[in-house]
């Protein structure tokens, strides 16, 4: 539905290559990302937004609350989520990570890495039932730990993609072990939850013979278990020999004969577990298969080299049944000797697996033909078929393999009364595992150690007894080649026995066949023969040593049969293997140390009393029972996360689980490129002191936030982590990974976010204590230091100016005592009940690494270095950096450097825009006015989100009987791409006007099903949802028949809705290219020059005679790269160069008017001359000045000057003073922060000292807010000798000036006045807004805040916007700021105007308010409730009774609230899509049902289902 | 309308109080099956009358969110 638009005609005609890419890569989307690739994407280029978890929205989608409007952060960055995850520009590049960027700006090639997300993000619906299914648990760390969630999850509910993804860390040891792949901590993982006929039905999906392996496995499985060194592995196979028997006892679930899809025919020959494993395979293919045995038993070595008190005949005949019941032939005492003319007789692949030789080899001993000398294979093969065989008295077993013990311990059944086993090593080193050892021995069988025969002594032909010597070390070659442990010389003894029975290696070989096999030439790996189609696993190239290999080799053969048959290459593909992870033993003490490994060793079977062992053949061990199972399974620790077990492969309707993805490398070409990567909070851990993850009631700021968010695991109560009580009494401690010695910079954040958290806090629990303990408050920003005024005054939240070094808990309550010295020096001990660390601000190591990767500069912490005048780009041209990457910070200035990013990278690619962007194309829109009304319903089943808590199917039914529905049908997920599709079809087919999908929420899923029915050229208008899921089914889960209902009604009200829609329509309306700056200064100079670079025009007012603004009082600034002056200069004359920079020096505007696309502004210049301009946005960079007020004196003592006076003679270098007192916060200072007077006291203390290092300098403050980096220039200042000077609103300092400068003041330290003698007080008069600043805003209609400066459309998401559209801000206009501040805020306004400039035409109309003029009475109602001053009374307008005016609405920036049309008290405006008779008709359809006959022949159901 | 059966509407702003609704339900909290959300673009485009007009017809209340 979309395609690609050429580059826009009457644009630039560049050739190809000197051209930049129009597209750009943001990293990290976090709202800093997401701010950027909307700027980007909404102004024409192409945006890859790539992210490192499995869907975006980065830490602000973790907070509960953002300061200082305590606004729902979740509701302000969700719609942004939403926007970002619908355009059609924007490809979110989830679970990827940048590798390698190289090129240069305008043509970047971008390496990035895809980690396997293990469900495919096209095909999920987001439904959840994977997760609902899935056994393995872990901390969820969206939660940050305080919950658990599935290893199939999705990051948060509003996650944006919805997709759920898959935790897996790897192939946990165990399955990789495992020569058939057995998923093992899959079952396991199942067992644990008690859900065992699913883990029978994992063990299946890899192996045939559960019951035979639950017992007789090799289990190399349990040798790699992580657990192996700690505590003892798993019991992995007593685990699944355990499902087995609970299946047995149970009633396990007969095999259904698998479904003949395939017309071939497989002849097996040997019916073993190789060859039985091919057939089960080859026949749940759907191919016809025939096993032939030569013994009359099926099951090979399994049922007839281990004696039935290992494994019973009938365990083994359990799992041969179940192939069997597949549909596959077995015909036994059929020996095979020419596998070729099976192929001839029709077959279409024959597989030889015929296993080990029946034949017995030479022991090589003197002697051996003697009666009574017997080999072991034979030996239990008879016993195992029933055939007759005797044995002496006295036993010899030779050999220290299991085939060697079966034999003693069957000897010793057959009532040996001595049985020895010669053991030729020490137990240590032998085939057999020690347990099965001391089983034999406790059976009473003489393990004779390091001992071997030498020959055989006969009398008569008969064994008479066995010459043994002890075996040395090392091991030497006989005559015969073979290798023999060497003999202790002199050690021979003779052991008088009758019966010897002797083990040597057996073979595999395929000499039973016809002679011409003898030389058959076989491939290892494809296992296929030179004889096409007859396949071999056996003989002694492919043959197997253990069950579980020869099940491995009959995957293997199957596989390979039927790439055969289907005409496949035999060679398998190189696939990329995931990694084996397995814990290492320091990870694995780790575990143990923090408690998440509790030592417990594994669980032992219960065996066969030993009375009943050696005279039966009843099977030795018993098996775990139901409670030793779960506890068993219970001791895995998940290595892979992911245990595979495909529960939710079963699950997903959607068939978007693929297990086996893999990382991929892709490559993208962009332009530009963003780097938004964020912060990680410190690791509270480290500061030891905190006993963070050792005391449980202390936790981090993030945490708490959770706990505050009701969306979080407390549902937003306040509870002690220890015991979930509410707690009384909660510490903050700030600066916990700021500020210290690791980290010599401020996080800027954390004094709100704490103060933020303690008021949440307190409206949840009113009778709360909270107590800060801080150094000094940064509340720095537009509204902070009123929010901790209030957090103080209406909330009773209490501060204390302490950094607290250490706490202790007590150990009985868990509380928390703090041990402090208050500000008056007195030492305290206080109890809490909780304490929250509010955790700075750090880059992460794989932050660290990718910048480095790239080929920016870092600093030692990692973050990205920038120089001042050039704030936002890297050191590698073209590549931006944003957000805390540069410096930490907050949401609003991540969000403005985000949009100034955008506005330096369209600089960069201005040329290039719409190049690689597509628009949707639909069909013409059909004409339904006049029509009546035929609806079509949807409902949706949502997997078992709805359909598992209400009749879906009932549903339908009755809404197919509603008035002017004319079909109605059930989907199984209405959102999935084929169903999309099929609504269309269904659109054109029954020739539908109106659709009303019954899902889920519209405001995730409107857009897609409106595009839908758009497709199919109805208006996305005539479209209504019914949320039967997010308001129905989940809410009412436990009442079938109450959510059925409601489903009803919910869906009665939106037909009835439907019936009423009518399409609406937009018009385009033509936009103005051209910007309006007001303000001349580095603000309204940095965005003009970005507009023209971009390629926009810009008309620059300036009221003064010159361009600059403050900066022309500027000499020096906190990094000295380039003195400011001359940058200032170099802005200037690039501004006048521009050829699309007309500026207007000593000029106002006069008048504005108009609306985003299409304003008219007149400007007045200096000779009273004025021209008209019409622009289609406007920036306000109007400034602010340096308050000049009598306060302490000014103006009274020329040696009391400002800091921009003082500054000003610094740079002159005239009369230096010795000795100087600043004092902070003057005058309005008492009611804002005006944000850098810190900051510039101390680069002018820092100035003075670096002229005359001598001098001294006080500075008289109430805090020090030196946030971000800044707080650099504090420690440098104190190191240089800076004395700091407390003062508070109770000892506020004096300035006197009678002949001497004295200044008196109160230190809070020494708790004793001091009074100074300085050459000079200088005073940080903070900034205020400009006199005309209230007849400005009148003049845009733009609205101030309390202090008089600009008021944003939202504080932390839409900085540099007004509320009405298309007018931006930048500056000090806005709020103080430093100069870097200011460009970056300049940058953001101008990506902002972009956004407009770069469109031909803007959309109105649609959802937007529409007068009836006949009806208006001019009363001003709209024009006064209208929250974006929209309406207005239009003289050319005629009213009600034909009076002279009436209202007007524009359409192009309407927002469609509807609010004038509620007021209306004429009733004169109506909101279009919204009508009155449109929310009536919901209403009444709600009280009022129809009643009525249902046809049956309009509803549509899937077959199967109930109606 | 039944005596027996209640019925309440539930107006909500589709930019919080219908999205909280939403999240209400991905959290499977429970409420009486009587609420039915009636979703608005703004909770200023509730008009008194729609109000009065929901009791006219029998509702037995009227929740105004957002």
């Amino acid at each position: 539905m979309t395609s690609k638009n050429p580059a826009k005609e009457g644009g630039h005609t560049i050739d190809a290559p000197s051209r930049p890419v129009g597209a750009v890569l943001v990293v990290g989307g976090g709202i800093a990302g997401i701010q950027a690739a909307l700027d980007l994407a909404d102004q024409g280029f192409k945006v890859h937004l790539v992210e490192k978890k499995s869907a975006i929205g980065g830490h602000m989608a973790q907070l509960d609350k953002t300061f200082p409007t305590n606004d729902c952060a979740m509701c302000n960055i969700s719609p942004k989520l939403v926007n970002t995850g619908r355009h059609l520009n924007i490809d979110i590049h989830t679970d990827t990570e940048v590798l390698d960027i190289n090129g240069e700006a305008g043509n970047f090639g971008v390496t990035l890495r895809r980690n396997p997300r293990y469900i495919d993000v096209t095909k999920c619906v987001g439904c959840g039932d994977c997760a609902a299914v899935c056994p393995v648990s872990l901390p969820d760390l969206y939660e940050e730990g305080l919950a658990d969630r599935k290893a199939a999850y999705r990051l948060y509910s509003q996650a944006v993609p919805a997709a759920y993804a898959i935790e897996k860390r790897g192939v946990a040891p165990c399955r990789d072990a495992c020569p058939a792949g057995q998923r093992a901590q899959g079952y396991i993982a199942l067992i644990a939850e008690g859900r065992y006929k699913e883990a029978l039905r994992v063990i299946k999906e890899d192996n045939p013979f559960p019951s035979v392996c639950g017992r007789t496995c090799h289990h190399p499985c349990e040798g790699h278990c992580s657990r192996a060194p700690i505590d003892g592995a798993v019991g992995i196979m007593s685990l699944k020999r355990f499902v087995v028997d609970f299946a047995e006892a149970y009633g396990r679930e007969p095999v259904e004969p698998a479904a003949r899809t395939r017309p071939e025919w497989v002849a097996i020959v040997g019916a073993g577990p190789a060859g039985l494993t091919a057939a089960h395979d080859l026949a749940k293919m759907g191919y016809g298969v025939t096993v032939y045995e030569a013994l009359p038993v099926a099951g090979g070595m399994m049922r007839v080299g281990i004696p039935a008190h290992r494994l019973p005949k009938g365990v083994l005949q359990q799992d041969i049944d179940d192939i069997l019941a597949l549909g596959v032939v077995l015909k036994t005492n059929t020996p095979i000797e020419d596998p070729a003319a099976l192929l001839d007789e029709g077959y279409d692949a024959v597989c030889l697996a015929t296993g080990i030789s029946s034949r017995d080899h030479s022991l090589g001993l003197e002697g051996e033909d003697s009666e009574g000398v017997l080999s072991a294979a034979t030996f239990l093969r008879k016993i195992n078929l029933g055939e007759p065989i005797t044995t002496g008295d006295r036993v010899a077993v030779i050999g220290g393999g299991i085939t060697a013990l079966d034999a003693a311990s069957v000897a010793r059944r057959l009532g040996a009364s001595e049985v020895y086993v010669a053991l030729d090593r020490p137990r240590g080193e032998l085939p057999a595992y020690q347990k099965e050892i001391e089983a034999a021995e406790a059976e009473g069988i003489h393990m004779l150690e390091r001992t071997t025969a030498m020959r055989i002594l006969s009398e008569n032909g008969k064994v008479a007894g066995v010459e043994m010597a002890e075996t040395g070390k090392g091991m030497e070659v006989d005559e015969q080649g073979r290798r023999r442990p060497k003999i202790k010389p002199g050690s021979e003894f003779t052991l008088d026995v009758d019966t010897v029975i002797g083990t040597v290696g057996q073979f595999s070989d395929l000499n039973f066949l016809d002679e011409r096999f003898d030389d058959l030439g076989v491939d290892k790996n494809t296992l296929a023969s030179e004889i096409p189609g007859l396949f071999v696993i056996g003989g002694r190239k492919t043959g197997a040593s253990f069950i579980i290999e020869a099940v491995a080799l009959g995957h293997r053969v199957a596989t390979s049969i039927h790439r055969h048959l289907q005409g496949e290459a035999l060679e398998q593909p190189e696939a990329p293997a995931p990694p084996v992870v397995k814990f290492s033993r320091q990870e694995l003490a780790e575990k143990v140390k923090r408690g998440e490994i509790i030592l417990q060793p594994p669980a032992e079977p219960a065996l066969l009393p030993m009375e009943e062992r050696v005279t039966s053949f009843r099977e030795v061990v018993l098996g775990l029972t139901e409670r030793q199972a779960r506890a068993e399974a219970q001791r895995c620790l998940q290595c892979g996360i992911c245990a595979e077990c495909l529960a939710c492969e079963y699950a997903c309707g959607a068939d978007a689980i693929d297990h086996n993805m893999v990382e991929q490398e892709e490559q993208l070409q962009v332009g530009a490129v963003v780097l938004a990567p964020g912060f990680q909070v410190y690791h509270a851990e480290l500061s030891e002191e905190y006993g963070y993850g050792r005391y449980p009631n202390v936790i981090t700021a993030l945490q708490f936030e959770r706990l505050l968010s009701a969306s979080g695991p407390t549902m937003g109560h306040v509870q002690r982590p220890s015991d979930g009580g509410t707690p009384k009494r909660i510490a903050f401690l700030q600066c916990v990974g700021s500020r210290d010695q690791s980290h010599d910079y401020c996080s800027a954040v954390c004094c709100m976010y704490a103060t933020k958290e303690a008021i949440m806090a307190k409206e949840h629990e009113p009778d709360l204590d909270i107590h800060v303990f801080m150094m000094d408050m940064r509340a720095f920003s537009k509204g902070y230091w009123s929010y901790y005024e209030r957090a103080q005054d209406k909330y009773g939240v209490q501060y204390t100016r302490c950094r607290i070094s250490t706490l202790h808990e007590d150990p009985n309550s868990d509380d928390l005592i703090l041990h402090y010295q208050d500000e008056t020096g007195a030492l305290l001990d206080e109890r809490f009940d909780m304490v929250v660390l509010s955790v700075g601000m750090e880059i992460s190591e794989s932050v660290r690494q990718l910048g480095q990767r790239l080929g920016v500069e870092l600093d030692e912490y990692g973050f990205c270095h920038t120089v001042q005048f050039n704030p936002l780009e890297t050191s590698r041209p073209g590549i931006y950096a944003v957000g805390p990457f540069r410096e930490p910070k907050d949401i609003p200035e991540s969000v403005v450097e985000a949009s100034g990013a955008a506005a330096a990278a369209a600089g960069r690619i201005g040329a290039s825009r719409f190049t690689l962007t597509t628009v949707p194309e639909f069909p013409p829109e059909l004409e339904v006015g006049g029509q009546d009304p035929r609806i079509g319903v949807f409902v949706c089943h949502c997997g078992s989100n709805i359909a598992g808590f209400l009749d879906v199917a009932e549903v339908a039914e009755y809404a197919a009987a509603l008035p002017n529905v004319v079909h109605a049908e059930t989907n199984l997920y209405s959102c999935s791409q084929d169903s999309i599709e099929h609504i269309t079809e269904q659109v054109a087919e029954l020739g539908l006007n109106r659709v009303v999908v019954a899902s889920c929420t519209p405001l995730t899923h409107q857009p897609l099903f409106q595009d839908s029915i758009r497709a199919a050229g109805l208006n996305p208008y005539l479209f209504e949802m019914a949320n039967i899921r997010n308001q129905c089914s989940w809410v009412h889960s436990d009442d079938w028949d109450v959510a059925t209902d409601k489903a009803k009604e919910l869906v009665r009200m939106a037909i009835a809705r439907a019936a009423l829609l009518e399409p609406q329509h937009t018009v385009d309306v033509p936009v103005e290219k051209t910007a309006l700056v007001v303000g001349g200064g580095v603000g309204g100079m940095t965005a003009a020059l970005s507009l023209a670079e971009q390629g926009f025009p810009v008309h620059l007012v300036e009221k003064q005679d010159e361009l600059g603004g403050n900066l022309r009082h500027v000499y020096t600034t906190t990094e000295s790269e380039k003195p400011p002056q001359a940058v200032l200069g170099q802005l200037v004359s690039q501004v006048q160069a521009h050829p699309d920079i007309s500026v207007h020096l000593e000029s106002t505007v006069a008048d504005s008017s108009g609306f985003m696309g299409n304003f008219k502004s007149t400007i007045r210049g200096a000779n009273g001359g004025q021209i008209e301009v019409s622009h289609g946005a406007t920036i306000l960079a109007t400034g602010a000045q340096e308050y000049r007020g009598p306060e302490y004196g000014y103006g009274t003592d020329a040696r009391i000057v400002t800091q921009q006076e003082f500054e000003e003679a610094l740079s002159e270098g005239n009369d230096i003073p010795d000795s100087v007192v600043m004092i902070q916060c003057v005058g309005p200072a008492d009611q804002f922060c005006s944000r850098i007077c810190c900051t510039v006291a101390l680069k002018n203390a820092l100035a003075l000292k670096a002229i005359k290092p001598e001098a001294e300098v006080t500075i008289l403050f109430r805090d020090i807010r030196t946030y971000g980096f800044k707080e650099r220039l504090y420690t440098e200042a104190r190191e240089k000798g800076v004395i700091f000077v407390r003062y508070d609103d109770e000892h506020r300092p004096e300035v006197s000036a009678n002949g001497t400068l004295e200044v008196r003041a109160w230190d809070p330290t020494l708790q004793q006045a001091l009074a100074l003698e300085p050459d000079m007080v200088v005073l940080s008069m903070p900034v205020v807004p400009h006199d005309d600043a209230h007849d400005l805003a009148a003049l845009f209609k733009v609205p101030l805040d309390a202090d008089g400066f600009f008021l944003e459309a939202h504080v932390k998401l839409r900085p540099v916007d007004f509320s009405s559209d298309g007018v931006f801000m930048a500056g000090m206009a806005h709020y103080p700021k430093l100069l870097d501040e200011t460009m970056i805020q300049a940058q953001a306004a101008a990506a902002r105007a972009a956004r407009v400039l770069s469109q031909d035409t803007l959309k109105a109309g649609g959802q937007v308010a529409v007068v009836d003029e006949a009806l208006c009475t001019g009363c001003l109602t709209c024009v006064r409730v209208c929250p974006f001053g929209i309406p207005l009374i239009k003289p050319d307008l005629t009213g009600v009774g034909n009076i002279v005016g009436a209202a007007f609405i524009e359409a192009a920036v309407c927002q469609g609230c509807g609010s004038c049309a509620a007021e209306c008290p004429a009733g004169a405006i109506q909101l279009m899509h919204y009508t009155d008779a449109q929310m009536a008709a919901k209403v009444h359809a709600l009280a009022s049902p129809p009643s009525g006959f249902v046809p049956l022949e309009k509803v549509s159901v899937p077959e199967g289902e109930t109606r | 309308m039944t005596e027996d059966k209640l019925q309440v509407v539930a107006y909500c702003c589709e930019h919080c109080a219908y999205a909280a609704a939403d999240l209400a339900g991905g959290l499977r909290m429970q409420y009486p099956p009587a609420i039915k959300v009636v979703q608005l673009p703004c909770t200023g485009k509730l008009d008194v009358l729609m109000a009065l007009q929901a009791f006219e017809e029998g509702i037995d209340g009227v929740m105004v969110a957002g």
